[in-house]
């Protein structure tokens, strides 16, 4: 089974490499929810995430002929559409947010009280609300397991900016799932 | 800690994934289209296209100065010029050369021993043999002018004819005291023998009336078309050239470009002119964005702090134009004169300099970051045109001040702006 996907898959790549335009859409209509999830999580709402998913997609049609079909082809996917996150977030960004590294002490040293998350709660909804930059550096952290030195590399900030954004990302995260749970006690 | 990101992760890993919507595929086929045209458009020159626009104009200028160079013009009938023939005794062919100055030689062959009747003619076999005789016998000096002269008149010859032969045959094998050139002379084959051709053309009239390969002797007879005489160099000119040009494309910020570049011009009958220029522009420019549509690439900010202001564009582009050009005016050198010109133009790219500005908007502080592109794309193009008024300097001097007006034909009017502005030349004319 896994044989005929893989080879379906395959003949997608090869149309798409030949620039069929079925093909294109086959393989955007199959991977179009995992692509979306990903750039939703970088995208402040679902219009910027179809942004960055286009942008993504079409570095992926356009630069098939870079992929390695030795290695799965949604690993690939994903590192497309996380550059084009990170360049979509290089173009548009117009404020960006930093601290000073010395206070990145303080707000880890601080005890805070960390929310549980339900099962069916869409954290997504939070994360979208956090600042592009804070975002973007809890992703990279949280989700792609980057360290902050590779952080600071991709985003062109220094590895304190880099740490301080997740913690206030994480900071601004954890406020915003308790005044959350706290709207739904109180109701 | 640890177990606040590995929830978080847990819960955005196992989101259920949105489903596939048409208008995201319409939004997508639609880039890809634009993506599609706009690579369409790019049209990537080999390395040896440039070679060959370059030598264009040389090569104009080139031709037209070996037209130029046709003695009085090129009406001549190519009859009186000096002519060699020879004899081929093997093929029984006579190849006639002519001196011709633009190809240096003409070649004519025919066959001589088609008819009977060829017999008497001058270049036939048994002539051949004769004076083949009459070399060898010149060689071993057993030969005076009267028996040449007799030998001449006996291949059917007239004894004139004959006679301004025996000069010619003198004058090729040159002194016989000359003991020296007795080896020379032994190896000079008579098909050597220069002859004058108009008393051959005077006695081929029969010929005309037969079947003859090759070439008729009447060829020799050259009339040029008429479009010649139109493109007949009057005189040439190499200029210098200093301009400010203005790009006019929406967005830019003080746009502005300086133009410097020699000049090369041929003077055609009907007070036109072909022009060719070569030199570099160099475009200046600010834009406050980066990205596809002003073709410049987004650089990340030296800080996280930093937010992008503007970009400075200084590019160095390589010019080369060619074109055709009309004088409202048929003197040539001593009256001011309105010109018009129009042409192509192509710009390259050289390595160019980007210079982004980045703020810090809390303390203000600027900072700025430089970047090199070397495009490998090829040159764009570009309509020239051009009014201008030239003034005659001293007697071989032109002063020319144009009016310029490049339209890109190129789609990214960032890269390739449109420009006007003024270009002063001054020209030596020759």
């Amino acid at each position: 089974m896994a044989d005929k996907d893989n080879l379906k898959l395959e003949l997608l790549l090869q149309g798409c490499r030949e620039g069929r335009r079925g093909s294109q859409r086959k393989l955007y209509e199959l991977f179009y929810g995992y692509g979306m999830n990903i750039c939703l999580r970088y995208a402040k709402n679902e219009t910027e995430a179809q942004e960055m998913l286009n942008d993504g997609f079409l570095r992926v049609f356009t630069r098939l002929h870079q992929y390695d079909s030795d290695y799965p082809f949604k690993g690939w996917l994903r590192k497309v559409l996380i550059n084009s996150a990170i360049d979509y977030h290089r173009k548009h960004k117009r404020h960006q947010l930093s601290i000073a590294t010395e206070d990145i002490g303080k707000l880890v040293e601080e005890r805070q009280e960390i929310p549980d998350i339900h099962a069916g709660e869409d954290v997504m909804l939070y994360v979208q609300q956090l600042p592009p930059a804070y975002r973007m550096v809890f992703n990279l952290y949280v989700m792609e397991g980057y360290k902050h030195h590779e952080i600071a590399e991709k985003l062109s900030i220094s590895v304190g900016a880099s740490k301080s954004n997740l913690s206030r990302a994480k900071e601004k995260l954890r406020k915003l799932l308790i005044n959350k749970r706290n709207l739904k006690i109180g109701r | 800690m640890e177990d606040f990101y590995d929830s978080i992760r847990d819960n955005l890993e196992n989101r259920p994934e949105p489903s596939f919507k048409e208008d995201a595929w319409r939004a997508m086929e639609g880039t890809l289209s634009e993506y599609e045209r706009s690579q369409a458009r790019v049209v990537v020159w080999p390395w040896w296209s440039y070679v060959l626009l370059a030598l264009l104009p040389l090569s104009i200028l080139l031709n037209a100065w070996l037209i130029w160079q046709r003695p009085d013009g090129s009406t001549n009938t190519l009859d009186a010029v000096e002519t060699y023939a020879q004899v081929d005794t093997i093929l029984r062919t006579q190849v006639i050369y002519q001196t011709d100055t633009v190809v240096q030689t003409r070649i004519i062959r025919q066959l001589v021993a088609a008819s009977p009747t060829r017999g008497l003619q001058p270049w036939n076999p048994e002539m051949a043999v004769n004076l083949q005789g009459l070399k060898q016998r010149w060689s071993l000096e057993r030969l005076d002018q009267e028996e040449a002269v007799s030998l001449l008149t006996s291949s059917g010859l007239q004894t004139g004819f004959a006679n301004d032969n025996l000069d010619l045959l003198r004058e090729a094998l040159g002194p016989k005291t000359n003991a020296k050139e007795q080896p020379q002379l032994a190896n000079l084959g008579v098909d050597a023998l220069p002859v004058k051709l108009d008393p051959i053309v005077n006695q081929l009239p029969s010929l005309e009336g037969e079947r003859m390969q090759g070439l008729p002797i009447s060829g020799f007879t050259y009339t040029p078309p008429p479009i010649w005489e139109q493109l007949r160099p009057q005189g040439a000119s190499v200029g210098a050239q200093l301009g400010v040009l203005l790009p006019t494309s929406m967005g830019m910020i003080d746009p502005h470009a300086f133009h410097r570049s020699f000049q090369l011009k041929l003077q055609l009958p009907n007070q036109l002119a072909i022009w060719s220029e070569f030199g570099l522009i160099d475009i200046k420019y600010r834009l406050e964005e980066t990205g596809d549509r002003v073709d410049i690439a987004s650089v990340d900010p030296p800080a996280a702090n930093f937010e992008f202001q503007n970009v400075q564009v200084w590019q160095e582009r390589t010019h080369l134009a060619v074109g055709l050009e009309y004088a409202f005016s048929n003197k040539r050198r001593r009256s001011p004169r309105p010109v018009v010109a129009l042409g192509y133009n192509a710009l390259g790219f050289k390595p160019y300099e980007i210079f982004y500005e980045f703020i810090d908007s809390d303390t203000g502080t600027e900072i700025q970051v430089e970047k090199t592109i070397d495009r490998t794309d090829g040159p764009m193009h570009y309509l020239a045109t051009r009014a201008s008024y030239q003034w005659p300097i001293g007697r071989r001097g032109v002063w020319d001040l144009s009016l310029n007006y490049r339209r890109s034909l190129s789609d990214n009017r960032f890269t390739n702006p449109n420009m006007v502005g003024l270009i002063s030349t001054f020209a030596l004319q020759f």
